[in-house]
């Protein structure tokens, strides 16, 4: 095979998603470099995983050669390459996210097949200009500059600071990276609302409608929090690493303000606080192997939703088996921002050899997982019996919790909707704001979250609906594109380490 | 009568012009409505020699330095191909050294496109760094 008739091989793989026909063509010690990889491919294994990460995460591809030079063992070609980005829901006006570059290939051949490949273009044109832009408004974390090294390019709000959403890997890429290696987020937007006292526990089972009294010093427990009213506030994970002190592990809502409140002028013997502690979340099956080289702890006899007092790259933190990603992974909540970067840089040099990825929160997989988040203000007034976390509330307890009588009136008065999954028989948009559902019989609901799963091939989504809508309804979801029908179904999607 | 130069030998004659910071000579070499595309200039498409002479001619204004070496060329009777390595030291900027590729399109003996292909993404980072 000439090395031009390889590289016309190699595109036809491409462009049929078939990464093994892709690496097949390849030596053993073969090399793939490309403008947009992290760093080059060497080798089957490496080969394997770095084209199927990229190749699957685009579709609708099409190479176009204009001219190639074969000189013995190597080619040089000149041609033409275009793509759409799967799963990041298109741009505002329908339009896909492509992938459109010329490039020049120069392709080695050894005994037949391709030693190194090298694919040169100019990445530039396929992102934006600049940055999003800030306002002063917010907080900056303290690993900013970090995650803006990294490629950050859209922010989000949260807790009053900028979360880092979205960088420059395709939605695919980042996936990968979670279910196969090892992804870096800055979470440290999740605030800690720190309780600290004799009070503490029991001010604690007061706040949360799910009884955390049995939560032993080193536990971590799924919290729910409601309102007087019974509506939900925010879903915190809660540690209890010391055995006065708990820390509520908090979404976007002011939970500290909150609690405050409810504690001032009171009898509660608590001190409710917010301290200088900015999470990492280190996910993936690989972050052991990436956390234990840095971590005093012994990570791999911790169980899920555990934490530990130890030293992470020779600073105090707590380390927890938990994270956002619905699989496993670790969160480190350092006591003090104050060397934030040494501690970014530590773990992201640990994990350097298990090619560790610096991501925002993997939603795709969240969503194929069931695990999602909520606020105050955009819970569309769900209270706990509504939400995918509902069977957690107990209200017959002898425990006294904000919200439990009104929860009980909710509950005799017979619960109105439920949380439920869909199945879209179509691509839908990036969901901004929540969508309106029917079943053509007058039962309505909204859909929260809406997103591509890799794993299904096909795009997701959860809605709070009336309860008259049941597991395989067809429903109608009207969105900024159009409607799209979608059958109902349950969450989560798929099983864990599926 | 002169003989037409081989795409290859105007390619290594416009890296040599690069190399010495020529823009003139460069731009010499093109046709009339001759094109050439360098990924770190502004606008980064350039047609024509005028035009060709004065935004080469501003780029390396920027530049303390240039060193492009280049691999043997590839070549057919009107296109020539390399790759190999830029290095540039900018006045009031990190050094940068990208790998590139190079197609050299020639029609007799004048030069009708020149494409410098790199990856120019680091010109553009997310940062607070100045965005040329």
């Amino acid at each position: 095979m000439t090395p031009s008739a390889a590289f016309e091989a190699y595109c036809a793989a491409w462009v049929a998603g078939d990464h093994i026909a892709m690496t097949d063509l390849f030596t053993d010690d073969g090399v793939f470099e490309a403008s947009t990889l992290d760093r080059p491919a060497k080798g089957r294994e490496a080969l394997l995983s770095q084209l199927r990460w990229i190749a699957q995460g685009q579709k609708n591809i099409r190479t176009e050669t204009r001219t190639a030079i074969d000189v013995g063992d190597t080619a040089y070609i000149e041609g033409t390459y275009r793509g759409e980005i799967i799963g990041t829901g298109g741009k505002i006006d329908g339009s896909p996210h492509r992938v459109d570059f010329r490039f020049v290939a120069v392709v080695e051949m050894r005994d037949g097949k391709i030693a190194r490949l090298a694919e040169i273009y100019d990445a530039r044109p396929l992102f934006p200009e600049e940055r999003q832009r800030m306002f002063t408004i917010n907080r900056r974390t303290p690993y900013w500059q970090k995650t803006v090294e990294a490629g950050a390019m859209e922010w989000s709000v949260y807790n009053n600071m900028h979360f880092p959403m979205i960088y420059s890997h395709t939605p695919h890429e980042d996936y990968c990276a979670l279910l196969e290696g090892v992804t870096l987020w800055d979470v440290a937007l999740e605030r800690q609302t720190q309780l600290k006292g004799p009070d503490a526990f029991a001010f604690l089972d007061y706040l949360c409608c799910r009884d955390m009294s049995t939560m032993a010093v080193g536990d971590c427990r799924y919290g729910l929090l409601s309102d007087e009213e019974g509506k939900l506030m925010c879903d915190p994970v809660v540690l209890r690493p010391w055995e006065d002190t708990i820390w509520l592990s908090h979404g976007n809502t002011d939970v500290t303000l909150w609690a405050r409140g409810i504690v001032m002028g009171t009898d509660w013997d608590v001190d409710v606080s917010e301290p200088d502690v900015a999470p990492l979340q280190i996910q993936g099956p690989l972050a052991l192997g990436t956390l234990e080289k840095v971590c005093d702890h012994p990570l791999a006899e911790m169980k899920n939703y555990t934490c530990a007092v130890t030293k992470v790259a020779g600073q105090d933190a707590v380390v927890s088996r938990t994270g956002w990603s619905g699989g496993f992974g670790f969160e480190v909540y350092p006591f003090s921002s104050d060397r934030a970067e040494e501690l970014w840089d530590a773990i992201l040099e640990a994990g350097h050899e298990f090619r560790i990825q610096v991501t925002g929160p993997i939603v795709h997989r969240a969503i194929e997982r069931g695990v999602t988040d909520m606020n105050y203000y955009m819970n569309s007034d769900m209270n706990a019996f509504e939400d995918l976390g509902g069977k957690f509330v107990n209200v017959d307890t002898n425990v006294d919790f904000i919200g439990r009588e009104a929860l009980r009136k909710i509950r005799d008065a017979g619960i109105k909707r439920h949380s439920v999954g869909l199945l879209f028989e179509g691509d839908v948009p990036r969901i901004e704001w929540f969508w309106s559902l029917d079943d053509g019989n007058g039962h309505t609901g909204e859909v929260r979250w809406a997103i591509h799963s890799f794993e299904l091939g096909q795009d997701i989504g959860i809605a709070v609906v009336d309860m008259a809508i049941a597991i395989g309804d067809i429903v109608e979801v009207t969105h900024p594109n159009g409607t799209t029908r979608a059958e109902v179904t349950t969450v989560p999607f798929v099983k864990r380490g599926a | 009568m002169t003989t037409p130069r081989s795409p290859s030998a105007t390619l290594l004659s416009c890296v040599d012009a690069f190399n010495k910071r020529d823009a003139s000579a460069a731009a010499a070499m093109a046709d009339d409505r001759a094109l050439f595309e360098i990924p770190m200039l502004k606008p980064n498409r350039l047609r024509g020699r005028d035009e060709i002479s004065r935004g080469i001619e501003a780029a390396f204004k920027e530049l303390k330095s240039v060193e492009l070496t280049v691999a043997k060329p590839a070549e057919t009777d009107s296109v020539a191909i390399t790759e190999g390595r830029l290095k540039v030291t900018r006045n009031s900027a990190p050094d940068e050294d990208h790998q590139v590729g190079i197609v050299a399109e020639v029609h007799g003996d004048q030069l009708v496109r020149f494409s410098l292909y790199l990856n120019a993404r680091n010109r553009r980072l997310w940062s607070d760094e100045t965005i040329l």
